[in-house]
């Protein structure tokens, strides 16, 4: 579960987080909607644990990011917008490593030729070096080395951003898995179709403020692409 | 998990495009100065038996003289005086030093002393363009492409996003850090030490010099220190990653720092003492002894009008004379060697700001071909002045004192003249003369690592 609690963060006078209070529950895929530079990433970073909140806390299965970071992270799976590994190793090196720094002591060959499988990569994937592979390859595989750890929380990253429709698909499918099995996952995105189709829940960001948060039922009956662009022109004219 | 990010560094460093250049120029350069100076050491070696040999056969012919006259003349008046010879320093080899610049033979005689340096009649190019030696290409490049291997460490994995990705993890930066520090030098110290044993063996097959007892020690000795030095450069680099953001400015940061720090202090710091702590010319401590012999000669002259040149108090008050004159001369001599040892000191402290000045003194040091070997050679040579100057004098005097009747026809023994020869310095004491630079270099090591960590604790991955 992560629990973001009044968080509140600012890079000098800029405020880049304004109280905002969250949670996102085990088995439930919250997707964040929001321009650039609207405190998404910066949300992330700070449940990461990459950089302290000015105010406010936020909880990783019940452990504050800020005060136990490293227990924290080993709750979590990361997958960012553009997904860059070691490029001289292969994919199974990559997986390997990430996988062991993830704590899973013991996957084989075989868990990871089936979780490449499971994220649609082709076996002769699975020994070549991935400064070869395509963006979209990349991303896939990023989300097997999320898959293998096994974390409850998994935050993306705009992470469908540079797939093909088929693997777009395909990447939906596999959200759905996962929140099967029970992960409580944030998802940020511009891709408003996706957002609307898999979400249970979608949040709007401006300026870093959460300015709507719109459950599944909520999603069906109104036109989410006209309120987003309503908020963004508006916080546009307001910056103007 | 420690292991498995050295591991991750180690494979990834091996499979670098960098890894290759480094592999192949620390075998090509090590083992090629290797190669040519063992050969250039056997061909000194040579011409030092060569050189001894003609000067004993020299004596040994003056010997033989049938005139006396001829063999005073040529050996106590100047005509060509006594020559001694210096071998070349066996780990020369590694770390060339000072030992190609001192003369390899020195000459002394009663009225006429010089030291040959036969640097004058050899091809000046090898001058201009000296063979770089392994000391050379660790102190240069080998330090350089240390750098150049680590400089992006971190800025680069955060660059190219898997620093993110890999601080994404419940990982603790002071492992990430360690891993880069273990990782990054094991891929450069495997090869570089794997070059080295690939020279040292090359020396042993030829057996050039005998790597063996103290000679073999000062070597892994040597090693050690290059070892220390290649790991200083592995923590300087990895600073410069922690304090940069991308690997372009890292790059520029450290030439900069490399630059400043191995080309420029230590070749600062002899101009900046030669002008903060100035040694008088010998020239003109020689004018200045000179105005002492004239004060002295018409003080004595002086003495002579006014008392009788003979008597006790003339000769006492002459005698007295003398020794104050003599005395001057002394304090002028202490003097230029005060005022020199100062501005050597001077100039060795201010250079040692640089690691390479420190690992240049450490390992010639080591070597003993460094400011050891060039004040051995100087105590050397005087005391073979002093030596020859007390033993032409007494056989001078006995001439005299025998109604300039020449001696017994054996006086001149090969044996019995004044040899040149240098103390050996012993491994305690090159290592006790080293000690300091080793110091250095090791905090230099720990203070890189220490603010590398600090920086690493703060670094923006975001």
């Amino acid at each position: 579960m992560l629990e973001i609690e009044g968080l509140e963060k600012h890079y000098g006078d800029l405020k880049a987080v304004k109280s905002l209070s969250l949670t996102i529950q085990p088995g439930e895929i919250f997707c964040m909607l929001g321009a650039n530079g609207a405190g998404k990433t910066t949300t992330l970073m700070v449940s990461l644990g990459f950089t302290d909140p000015t105010r406010g806390t936020v909880k990783i299965c019940g452990i504050d990011v800020t005060r136990d970071p490293l227990e924290a992270k080993k709750h979590v799976a990361y997958v960012s917008e553009n997904v860059m590994l070691y490029g001289n190793f292969t994919a199974r090196q990559n997986l390997d490593f990430f996988t062991k720094l993830g704590g899973v002591k013991d996957a084989t060959d075989q868990d990871y030729k089936q979780v490449l499988k499971r994220v649609g990569l082709q076996d002769d994937a699975f020994n070549r070096r991935v400064k070869g592979f395509s963006k979209g390859m990349r991303q896939k595989l990023g989300i097997a080395i999320a898959i293998m750890k096994d974390a409850e929380v998994i935050l993306l990253d705009e992470p469908t951003s540079g797939l093909d429709p088929k693997s777009g698909a395909e990447f939906l499918q596999l959200l759905n898995e996962l929140r099967a099995e029970n992960k409580a996952i944030w998802m940020t995105t511009h891709d408003i179709f996706r957002a609307k189709e898999i979400a249970d829940r979608v949040g709007i960001m401006v300026a870093g403020t959460l300015v709507q948060l719109l459950t599944r039922e909520e999603l069906q009956q109104q036109d989410l692409e006209a309120l987003y662009v309503q908020y963004v022109s508006q916080a546009t004219e307001e910056a103007v | 998990m420690l292991f498995a990010l050295i591991r991750k560094e180690i494979i990834n460093n091996v499979l670098s495009f960098r890894f290759v250049v480094v592999l192949v120029l620390f075998f090509g350069l090590i083992l090629i100065s290797i190669m040519f100076l063992t050969s250039d050491h056997q061909t000194r070696l040579r011409t030092h038996e060569a050189s001894k040999s003609a000067h004993r056969d020299q004596i040994l012919s003056l010997k033989g003289a049938e005139d006396q006259d001829e063999q005073f003349h040529e050996i106590l008046l100047g005509g060509g005086g006594v020559y001694g010879d210096r071998a070349p320093q066996p780990l020369g080899i590694f770390v060339q030093g000072l030992d190609e610049n001192l003369p390899s033979q020195v000459n002394t005689s009663l009225t006429n002393s010089r030291k040959i340096d036969e640097n004058f009649y050899r091809n000046p190019l090898f001058t201009l363009f000296a063979t770089p030696d392994y000391g050379y290409i660790v102190n240069i490049i080998v330090s350089l492409l240390s750098l150049l291997f680590v400089f992006d460490t971190i800025c680069g994995e955060k660059e190219r996003g898997t620093l993110k990705l890999l601080l994404a993890n419940s990982v603790p930066r002071d492992l990430v850090l360690l891993s880069k520090w273990i990782g990054g030098y094991l891929s450069l110290a495997i090869p570089f030490l794997v070059a080295l044993l690939a020279g040292i063996t090359y020396v042993y097959i030829t057996g050039t010099i005998e790597l063996e007892g103290e000679t073999l020690d000062r070597v892994l000795w040597i090693v050690l220190v290059s070892m220390l030095y290649v790991s200083l450069f592995s923590a300087l680099g990895i600073m410069i990653s922690t304090l940069t953001h991308n690997a372009s400015t890292a790059l520029l940061v450290s030439l900069f720092v490399w630059i400043s720090w191995i080309l420029v202090i230590p070749n600062l710091a002899p101009v900046i003492a030669k002008i903060t702590s100035p040694v008088p010319t010998t020239q003109k401590i020689q004018a200045e002894k000179g105005a002492v012999d004239r004060e002295t000669e018409i003080r004595l002259q002086r003495v002579n009008r006014q008392m009788l040149s003979y008597g006790k108090k003339a000769e006492d008050m002459r005698e007295k004379i003398e020794q104050e004159g003599d005395n001057r001369k002394k304090k002028l001599d202490q003097f230029y060697q005060d005022k020199l040892k100062a501005q050597i000191e001077l100039s060795k402290n201010l250079s040692r700001i640089s690691p390479s000045a420190s690992f240049t003194y450490a390992t010639t040091d080591l070597a003993h071909t460094g400011i050891g070997l060039f004040t051995s050679f100087k105590r050397g040579y005087n005391r073979f002045e002093d030596e020859f100057g007390t033993w032409a004098n007494e056989w001078d005097d006995t001439y005299h004192n025998n109604d300039e009747k020449y001696p017994d026809e054996n006086w001149l023994q090969a044996d019995t003249l004044p040899t040149f020869k240098m103390h050996h310095q012993r491994l305690d004491d090159a290592i006790e003369a080293a000690l300091m630079d080793i110091l250095l270099l090791l905090v230099f090591n720990v203070l890189f690592f220490m603010l590398s960590y600090l920086f690493f604790l703060r670094y923006d991955v975001t």
